[in-house]
């Protein structure tokens, strides 16, 4: 069943890339409305998968390449969310390919660190937290990461007067600098709090050592409190916002990556 | 069968002197349906009448007289004369009536296309001649379906965005940095022609003016135009701090706006996005400042060039909306036919299976000594007789219907006399084919 509930999601999450790709490229605004009524659509088939899948014990804390296929989910959950409020359709392009593509990188890529084994149930409690939160926050930056591209994007066209394809679909820039600055300050208190869980569960686990992953995480929640203590002290927004946000978004997804190639912790 | 037709003239055709003379107040409505409804081969009639436009729609049983009526009567009932009134004047038939009253509703025919008031007065007048009771069963199925095609073009086109000139452009360009303008500060720098018009595409959005202008009573002036407030002319560093658009059209030989002070500005307002949109030639605004931080400056060449783009946009959705019409009038036209084509079809069909029957009895009385086997295939035989002999006018019927010749079901209900044949409960078919009535035509 949860093949094809993962099948089911793939293909919907396909279909609203494609719309979504319609809308910036057409005439017609209805592909938006339709794309995002397809998301919604595979974002409830994924949650169902993950849960049918969590029932049979593969889950995010046993199993790192879960972790993957979570932040891809809860990324569209963000951006899902975020249309609520503001008319953001050309993000969808950003959004609903790389879903589609962090969900089949987890389900498609060799099953290596399937199978590791689980924690004492001591120290099980902080690591389901701090994976939850850790996902949580990824998937924010991960929105603020696509509102930066889009805004780079959208600004160089505007600042080199070439009235093209995005000037025509993307959002007003200063929408897209507001969805930068919501994301980073939903995501910079979470992403803080799970910081300091994996710091207290690497510490039950007695592990001392020092990773490049508690590094590089410790870099990328320095760029987001940059971020923020610049926008807030000298008023920092728009294109450096947008570029720091997607350094730090880069050194995030880094550590994702990290953990999805070797495995949580063995 | 009835036709529809469309006679009129518009803002095409015809000059504003003439189209207020044959303009119809709404009070003068009903007697005029009225009139048109009296034409000998009129039924329907439908009158719009606006400032750019005035047209009749009717059903007309032939085509030519019912025209020529319909234009004579709409000089006599505006007392113009012929000569006046015929050069101007165009009359639409049958599908390209159909394609006129859709692009007409769609707004594909208005003087700024897209507009959206033309739906609505459309609607009046076909509310007008509802209730003077001048609307039949041709005009409502046109209408109705003109309003629906009328609202998939607005629901399923971007037909009409777009700016069409550079003041507009440069409000738009604005919307693409800021989104939603209301609230937002608007700087006229040069209290002349130029920023005015341009402050004027603003005045809807909410926005809040400063008229900032080398001669202050000018600046009042404009101020109190546009509901704004005026600034002394060594304000202007300030203004460029409160402000979020700066329309600058100044008569200055040289830029009034350099890098430094912008810089300056961008810095003081803690990098806030700044739009600039120099009208003036020569420029106000040094080009380098185009380079500076969240600062988004568009000259006069920039403008022009969104403005080109913009214009290309419109053609292309009108395009967009031009197909859909097409494909509709198509749709509608099958529609019309099959409407008719069916109802004979049926008569068709009946009254060769009451012939059959009849010379079955006939043949059965005549008989009484046949068995049941005798009888059965005695029947599937003239079955099949009737069934191959009406399966080629049948199918000619149901597809030919679409394209010309025109009025294949009046032409077979003639031929067969099936009015005359409908109108007998049973009969005989000896009497049924008798050519004996003139007015089947008329259905």
């Amino acid at each position: 069943m949860t093949t094809s509930l993962f099948a089911a999601a793939a293909s919907l999450y396909a279909l609203a890339a494609a719309l979504y790709f319609a809308f910036l490229l057409g005439t017609r605004d209805r592909a938006a409305g339709a794309a995002r009524i397809v998301l919604a659509a595979a974002f409830t088939l994924h949650l169902a998968e993950i849960g049918a899948l969590c029932l049979r014990g593969e889950h995010p804390v046993r199993n790192a390449r879960e972790v993957l296929s979570l932040a891809s989910w809860a990324l569209c959950g963000a951006f899902l969310a975020a249309t609520l409020r503001y008319r953001i359709a050309a993000v969808g392009c950003l959004v609903a390919p790389a879903t589609l593509l962090l969900l089949l990188g987890a389900r498609l890529a060799p099953t290596a660190a399937s199978g590791s084994p689980g924690w004492p149930a001591a120290s099980r409690l902080v690591g389901n937290a701090h994976i939850a939160l850790a996902t949580a926050g990824i998937a924010a930056f991960a929105l603020a990461a696509a509102s930066s591209a889009l805004y780079l994007l959208a600004e160089g066209q505007m600042k080199r007067r070439r009235f093209g394809v995005l000037f025509r679909r993307a959002p007003p820039l200063e929408t897209l600098d507001a969805l930068v600055h919501r994301s980073v300050t939903l995501g910079f208190p979470i992403f803080t709090l799970a910081l300091l869980l994996g710091a207290v569960w690497t510490a039950q686990r007695g592990d001392a050592s020092l990773r490049p992953e508690y590094v590089i995480s410790i870099a990328t929640w320095c760029s987001f409190a940059a971020l923020l203590v610049a926008r807030m002290t000298a008023g920092w927004r728009g294109r450096r916002a947008a570029i720091l946000a997607l350094a730090g978004f880069a050194a995030c997804a880094a550590v994702l990556a990290i953990y999805v190639a070797r495995g949580p912790l063995s | 069968m009835m036709q529809l037709v469309a006679i009129g003239l518009s803002h095409r055709t015809a000059p504003l002197t003439l189209r207020e003379r044959l303009l119809f107040r709404a009070d003068e409505l009903p007697g005029a349906l009225a009139g048109f409804c009296a034409l000998p081969h009129v039924a329907e009639a439908m009158i719009v009448s606006t400032c750019n436009r005035v047209e009749i729609y009717a059903a007309v049983s032939d085509v030519h007289a019912g025209t020529l009526e319909i234009r004579r009567q709409l000089g006599e009932a505006r007392g113009i004369e012929p000569e006046t009134l015929e050069p101007h004047l165009y009359a639409h038939e049958g599908a390209a009536a159909v394609r006129h009253v859709f692009r007409v509703a769609s707004s594909l025919d208005s003087m700024v296309v897209g507009e959206p008031q033309i739906a609505g007065q459309l609607k009046d007048a076909y509310g007008a001649a509802s209730a003077a009771g001048a609307l039949g069963p041709t005009l409502h199925r046109a209408l109705h379906r003109a309003f629906t095609v009328a609202k998939r073009v607005r629901s399923e086109t971007s037909l009409g965005r777009g700016s069409t000139s550079v003041s507009s452009v440069a409000v738009e360009l604005a919307r693409h940095v800021f989104g939603d303008l209301s609230g937002r500060r608007v700087l006229l720098v040069g209290a002349g022609e130029m920023t005015a018009l341009t402050a004027r595409h603003l005045q809807g959005d909410g926005v809040e003016l400063l008229v900032v202008n080398r001669s202050f009573e000018r600046a009042v002036a404009l101020a109190a135009e546009m509901n704004g407030r005026p600034r002394a002319w060594d304000e202007l560093p300030d203004c460029l701090l409160a402000a979020d658009i700066v329309i600058t059209a100044t008569g200055s030989p040289k830029p009034i706006l350099e890098p430094d002070a912008i810089a300056r500005a961008v810095r003081a307002r803690r990098f806030r996005p700044l739009v600039l949109i120099d009208i003036a030639v020569p420029r106000d605004v040094d080009p380098r400042v185009g380079d500076i931080e969240n600062v988004y400056l568009f000259d006069m060449d920039a403008l022009e060039k969104a403005l080109a783009r913009s214009l290309t946009e419109r053609a292309r959705h009108a395009r967009d909306a031009e197909k859909l019409v097409d494909g509709e009038v198509a749709r509608f036209i099958e529609w019309a036919a099959a409407q008719t084509a069916v109802p004979t079809i049926k008569d068709l069909r009946e009254y060769f299976m009451r012939v059959a029957r009849a010379e079955e009895e006939r043949l059965l009385h005549d008989l009484p000594a046949l068995g049941a086997e005798e009888r059965r295939k005695i029947r599937l035989a003239l079955d099949a007789i009737v069934g191959k002999l009406l399966h080629a006018p049948l199918t000619a019927l149901k597809d030919g219907e679409a394209q010309a010749p025109p009025d294949l079901a009046g032409a077979a209900r003639r031929l067969f006399a099936l009015e005359a044949a409908s109108a007998r409960p049973t009969g005989r078919a000896r009497e049924a084919a008798a050519p004996e009535r003139d007015d089947a035509e008329k259905s």
